[in-house]
């Protein structure tokens, strides 16, 4: 927890560092309105033709009978067990995608950070290919791409400590190097891939895709989430003060190793489990939180959970644009780079025309 | 397309123009490139690159003397288990480092076979440049069509020498598929029964959209058919539902996937094809589109959808078609095998159809 000096100082801080944006704090409840009704609008859409009085009947019915059940029971698990985890599954991941996006640029001062920074993306992804190349499916390519995910941080870890002590330019080295290397080792596998079947199914995969999202997958890909974007949001002050640098950090009093580990790991618990159960899932955490931070500034107390939101909210409507655009579903990872490279560019041109990114 | 079927036209006209220069033993024909290839006598050292030519040429040759090499992949993938191991045991034995798993040609492993022809793919000219470079001789194949693949057998034919046999497998084809589509031609057209091939379930739905099957010769329809796009198109659960075809086909190749395991599968229950029990198994001789025995596949789907009369005798006929085209006797428990049986246990009247 922030010393209270810390926190005092990050307050302050912030004060004078960040814009003065009208209204800024109505938009959280307004992001939350939004992805309710962007949530309730995606239970509505899809392939498989279904009126919105349909679906509400039928989710009303697991709370309250209004109406004597006459849907067909196929319509019920098209909305249950099909639209329903999956737009859960995009919430939870859009949200952790964002926040540990966020989390990381503030940390580093860096505005081209993302989650894959650390080199989990590629590790969890070379777990992933792996386990599609050896024949296993299901949990069981779930379970390597979370391990090597997590494997992957800890290889980070080894190669930036020298002599007990790690600096941050070393490790997002490290990550650099691991990344390559993981990259390298997918390659390897795509090689060695059937052409005819596993390397199309490795393709996809690594694309990102939540189609076949079941409720256990939203358990497994939220027990990584929430738990980590909890301990994220617990240090928004510590990471404040980061943003200002770490000799100013250490000056105010902030354990800087210690936030700065934490936010790590959290980070790389959420993109393991969302690579895991969904593939890779590229730009969100990249682009989202610059929006986010057009929005409310750069306060990572109103940052985090925006972004968060945010990173909800896109996720869900890219989601929708996947599974209804054609009757073939459409990588994740294609639709949010589609997306994300331009508005990137135009963050890009934005941050140069003002001399630099100031963390603001 | 017009280059396709010129290619198809001279590839034709070359069968009945250069079949005398084949009886004095020089052979001359056009490959799919429309490239002359000429041979003074058949060639005594065949590498193969194209994943399947090895059993067409070895149909058509009837031995496998003549081949020296191949790929990894045909051989892993054809010739280590399964019935053509059984059948063909010698292919095991033929050297397998023309290529791994594609067909980037390994040109030195290839060039120390010392061949005679090599076998190649044609739709990427990088794949033949480095092969014709260092002098080789490359027999041209493209890929995939019905009439690509009878032309495999005519081109093998041409190369072997052996235009008797080639014509007497393609008879074999032809009139089997006539008196398919005799009876197919009588079914309605307007309510042919939907069938979509899929070959994965689990973490990704895929159905095939462009497969290179003609689904008509069996009077059926796929419902995910898309003629200009890829081969395979994976979907949700939703769209399959839109779908929700009478019959499911689970390709051969799909080696981890059964029946059983559709109808195990909870969500997949409200499919009609799953209610009703409709979920079959390729048999073995779907497990490569281009080999010869390839044309049974239709007469099994045409039997599925519509009943034992589209496929009389089965059994026997898959027997004749392998003592002609391999020159095995098949026994009874092989017959099972190939007819995937044992996968097809759950499935609807499936030991019924095929007695």
């Amino acid at each position: 927890m922030p010393s209270s000096s810390a926190k005092a100082a990050a307050g302050e801080t912030t004060e004078i560092r960040s814009r003065a944006r009208l209204g800024s704090g109505f938009v959280l409840p307004a992001l939350i309105c939004l992805l309710v009704a962007v949530t309730l609008y995606s239970v509505t859409i899809g392939r498989y033709d279904l009126s919105v009085a349909d679906v509400a009947y039928i989710l009303i019915d697991n709370v309250h009978p209004l109406v004597t059940p006459y849907w067909d029971p196929v319509q019920e698990i098209v909305v249950e067990q099909v639209r329903v985890p999956r737009i859960l599954a995009a919430i939870v991941i859009g949200f952790g995608l964002s926040m540990s996006g966020a989390a990381l640029q503030g940390l580093f001062r860096n505005p081209l950070v993302d989650p894959g920074i650390i080199g989990v993306t590629s590790g969890a992804g070379f777990g992933g290919t792996l386990a599609i190349l050896l024949g296993l499916q299901g949990y069981l390519l779930l379970t390597m791409a979370f391990l090597f995910g997590i494997g992957s941080v800890f290889l980070v870890k080894l190669l930036s400590t020298v002599r007990g002590r790690t600096s941050m330019l070393t490790l997002v080295l490290a990550g650099v190097v691991i990344s390559a290397f993981f990259s390298a080792a997918i390659s390897i596998a795509k090689l060695l891939a059937d052409p005819f079947q596993k390397l199309p199914a490795i393709t996809y995969w690594l694309m990102g895709s939540i189609a076949s999202s079941n409720y256990l997958d939203v358990l497994l890909v939220a027990a990584a989430v929430v738990p980590s974007a909890i301990a994220i949001y617990l240090l928004r002050f510590q990471i404040n003060i980061l943003s200002l640098g770490e000799e100013k950090a250490r000056a105010l009093g902030a354990k800087v190793l210690l936030v700065q580990w934490i936010v790590l790991v959290a980070s790389a618990l959420i993109s393991a489990g969302v690579v895991a159960t969904s593939g890779i899932i590229g730009w969100v955490g990249l682009v989202i939180p610059h929006v986010a931070r057009a929005l409310v500034g750069a306060d990572h107390q109103r940052l985090l959970p925006v972004s968060g939101v945010l990173g909800a909210i896109y996720l869900l409507l890219v989601d929708n644009l996947a599974r209804t655009v054609t009757t073939a579903e459409i990588p994740l990872g294609i639709i949010t780079a589609l997306i994300g490279v331009p508005v990137f560019a135009v963050i890009l041109r934005r941050l140069h025309a003002k001399g630099g990114w100031s963390g603001d | 397309m017009s280059s396709r079927l010129g290619t198809h036209i001279a590839l034709a006209l070359s069968l009945s123009i250069l079949v005398p220069a084949t009886a004095l033993a020089e052979s001359s024909f056009l490959d799919h490139r429309g490239k002359k290839i000429t041979f003074a006598k058949p060639p005594e050292r065949v590498v193969t690159v194209v994943r399947s030519a090895p059993i067409v040429y070895r149909a058509v040759d009837e031995k496998a003397d003549h081949i020296v090499g191949m790929n990894k992949d045909s051989l892993t993938r054809y010739f280590t288990k399964g019935i053509y191991a059984e059948m063909l045991p010698e292919m095991a034995k033929i050297n397998a480092s023309a290529a791994q798993d594609g067909f980037v040609p390994n040109v030195e492993a290839i060039l120390a076979e010392k061949p005679d022809a090599v076998i190649q793919w044609t739709h990427d000219e990088k794949l033949i440049e480095p092969l014709e470079r260092v002098g080789l001789t490359v027999v041209g194949w493209q890929c995939c069509s019905e009439q690509d693949r009878l032309d495999y057998v005519t081109l093998s034919g041409y190369m072997t020498g052996r235009n008797d046999r080639a014509q007497a497998i393609l008879k074999a084809q032809s009139e089997t598929l006539k008196a398919l589509d005799e009876k197919v031609g009588k079914l309605d057209k307007s309510a042919l029964p939907t069938v979509l091939h899929i070959d994965k379930v689990a973490d990704q739905i895929q159905v095939i959209a462009n497969g290179s099957q003609d689904l008509s010769l069996s009077g059926v329809t796929n419902p995910a058919a898309d003629n200009t796009g890829e081969w395979w198109r994976t979907v949700d659960f939703e769209q399959l539902l839109v779908w929700n075809p009478d019959i499911i086909i689970i390709p051969a190749y799909a080696t981890d996937l059964d029946p059983q395991k559709f109808f195990d599968n909870p969500v997949l229950a409200s499919l009609k094809a799953v209610k009703e029990k409709r979920v079959y198994k390729q048999p073995v001789f779907a497990r490569t589109p281009d080999a010869p025995e390839i044309f049974l596949t239709s007469e099994w789907l045409a039997a599925v959808a519509h009943g034992a009369a589209f496929a009389p005798d089965f059994k026997k006929q898959i027997v004749d078609t392998y003592k002609l085209i391999y020159g095995a006797d098949l026994s009874a428990e092989q017959v099972t095998a190939i007819l995937e049986s044992e996968s097809n246990t759950p499935a609807n009247q499936y030991a019924e159809l095929f007695r």
